[in-house]
């Protein structure tokens, strides 16, 4: 389970998040929905241990990713908004790698990246060097090293962006699967239609403040309109960075 | 913890030998200097001693008064040359190296058997006719202690006698070749340059290219600690400095010491790999240091070419002072030995030269260019904790 508290975090002048809560359950897939520069990926940052809030907090399982960024981090799989491969790696290579510093080894790793080969669909890529492979490709591998250590809670920025019809529609397979193994979902994503098809629990977020969140239902509810769309934009007032 | 920092060093290992031209320029910065410096080397040194084998070309003024000595002189690889119109100005003004003068009076006093003089005129200001001049001067007087030598017989006297007190002058430096001795006091200016130059672009491309590539951000995605991690990079940059400074150093002695090299460079230097294993074990510390500051400050750069702009200025502090204390004839100061680069460069000297090194100054010396390194590694290790690390800025 991941909950943020009251976050806020400014670079400079700019407040980029802005008293942000929000708690994304096990067994749930979350939607971090929001126009481009909302915040969405500052918050994951934050989430993730990369960035240090201003003031408020994020835990993942009770584990304060500030305080006690390593027990946090052993306990969630990100793909971050910079999906960064090894280029003079192959991709076995760079999930391999990830396995390594989470502490797995021997004849274990070899078959958890075996299973995450099949699960993603990447056989074909798996020993080859990560330099010139497609955005599709490049997400697959650092979705895979994401998940190597099969953490409990699983963090997606923006995980479809650049992806064809068929390698999103396997995506979301794959992220439907999580949760029905139990997993806590989050992911962020600027696509309405996307996130109403997969998110029981959406969290609109613009311009570093939390507009609404709740299931479809709720928030057509809480806004009066008929479908999710018209409440989007009721909740932000603009439909503007989205999509 | 120690597996994380194993795991660290064995894929940055992997990761940069794959990378062919970033390992071939390093390898060739580091590898490229022993190889020039022994070729510029011995093509001075060649020229030098080929420049006293050549014919020695010699203005005479009164060669018909001393046929005799004309004809020794021919005959030991002398060119007797006509007198310019004014000798002394000719000497000056540098138009001819010297000019023999053969007063009219020599042959008179010569079978009269007194000291029949002969003047050369030089120009002390002239560098160049130096070595003629001594030359020349050398023959004058070996022809002169000839006769001398010849009269004394000719009266029954033994020549010895005239040699009251002769002077033998005795080297006693382990090894006393004098080309030797400058062609050494390169080898702490090839071992600086390795020690700045090996890892630097390693410390550039795992701290500042690590970013720029995008990777960092989730490379600090596992839940390691951050000081883990470069303490890994910092350990891979390490080796591979040292490694280079081995090489460069074996192969400058190792070059210098079979017989094609030392024919052409006319210089006989053997060292062996006790000297080669001394001084890479005193050049450790330095490499310690160099590595750990180069990541400092280009962990701390927001892009690869500032971080390559900022290196390379550490790198060139490192090593300029070692290149000027070789070619400037600077003996060692009191204060010198507790500065690190400078400290080092004299006890590699001492070593090239076979002498004993103190052991307090070497544990001293070490510790203190030691304590710096550990200071750049954690400043740097407190850097890599703040955000700033990911951000850039």
């Amino acid at each position: 389970m991941i909950e943020v508290t009251h976050l806020s975090k400014a670079f400079g002048p700019v407040q980029a998040v802005q008293d942000v809560t929000f708690t994304a359950p096990d067994g749930l897939i979350t939607g971090l929905l929001g126009p481009n520069g909302a915040g969405k990926s500052t918050t994951m940052r934050v989430i993730a241990g990369t960035l240090e809030p201003d003031s408020g907090r994020a835990t993942i399982d009770g584990f304060d990713t500030h305080s006690h960024t390593v027990e946090a981090q052993s306990r969630i799989g990100v793909l971050p908004d910079k999906r960064g491969l090894y280029q003079r790696m192959t991709a076995r290579e760079n999930i391999r790698y990830f396995g390594r510093l989470h502490d797995l080894k021997g004849a274990d790793l070899e078959s958890r990246i075996d299973q995450l080969v099949t699960l993603l669909d990447m056989s074909e890529i798996a020993d080859r060097r990560t330099e010139g492979f497609s955005t599709g490709e490049k997400v697959k591998v650092a979705i895979a090293r994401a998940l190597v250590h099969k953490p409990q809670n699983i963090m997606l920025d923006e995980p479809t962006t650049g992806l064809d019809v068929m390698s999103t529609r396997s995506m979301r397979q794959v992220i439907r699967r999580l949760r029905d193994e139990g997993h806590c979902l989050l992911f962020s994503s600027h696509v309405m239609q996307e996130v109403a098809m997969l998110c029981e629990n959406i969290v609109i977020i613009a311009r570093g403040r939390i507009r609404i969140q709740g299931s479809a239902a709720e928030l057509c509810q809480v806004t009066g309109q008929e479908n999710l769309e018209d409440a989007f934009v009721s909740a932000i007032g603009t439909t503007e960075g989205l999509k | 913890m120690l597996g994380h920092i194993w795991t660290v060093v064995r894929k940055e290992t992997i990761d940069n030998l794959r990378d062919r031209r970033a390992m071939f320029n390093a390898l060739f910065a580091v590898l490229f200097n022993p190889i020039l410096y022994i070729f510029l080397f011995g093509f001075l040194n060649r020229s030098f001693s080929e420049q006293s084998e050549r014919p020695l070309q010699l203005p005479v003024d009164g060669a018909d008064y001393a046929p005799n000595l004309v004809q020794y002189l021919e005959q030991n690889n002398v060119i007797i040359m006509p007198p310019p119109n004014d000798p002394r100005s000719a000497v000056k003004d540098g138009a001819v190296d010297m000019v023999l003068i053969i007063p009219d009076d020599y042959s008179d006093n010569f079978r009269a058997g007194v000291p029949a003089t002969v003047q050369l005129l030089e120009d002390v200001t002239n560098q160049e006719a130096d070595i003629a001049v001594d030359r020349a001067e050398r023959l004058l007087r070996q022809y002169s202690s000839q006769i001398g030598n010849l009269r004394l017989i000719a009266r029954g006297v033994s020549p010895a006698i005239a040699v009251a007190v002769p002077v033998e002058r005795v080297s006693v430096s382990p090894r006393s070749e004098a080309g030797a001795s400058v062609v050494l006091n390169l080898l702490p200016v090839i071992m600086i340059t390795a020690v700045f130059f090996g890892g630097f672009y390693l410390a550039v491309d795992m701290t500042a290219g690590e970013r720029e590539r995008e990777s960092l951000e989730p490379l600090l995605l596992n839940p390691v600690p951050r000081w883990q991690v470069l303490l890994g990079k910092y350990l891979t940059a390490l080796t591979f400095t040292v490694t280079a400074t081995f090489l460069a150093t074996a192969l400058f002695l190792v070059l210098l010491g079979i017989r094609p090299v030392q024919e052409f460079t006319a210089l006989r230097v053997n060292l062996g790999f006790d000297v080669i294993f001394t001084a890479v074990l005193l050049m450790i510390p330095v490499a310690i240091m160099a590595v750990a500051i180069e990541m400092l400050v280009a962990s701390y750069a927001s892009t690869v070419k500032e971080a390559q702009t900022y290196t390379q200025l550490v790198a060139m502090a490192g090593f300029l002072p070692a290149i000027f204390l070789s070619v400037l004839p600077i003996s060692a100061q009191p204060w010198m030995q507790y500065i690190p680069t400078v400290a080092q460069l004299f006890l590699i000297n001492q070593v090239s030269r076979g002498e004993i090194l103190d052991v307090t100054r070497v544990a001293l010396i070490s510790t203190i260019t030691i304590i710096v390194g550990i200071l750049a590694l954690s400043a740097n290790i407190r850097l890599y904790n703040r955000e700033r690390i990911i951000l850039g800025k």
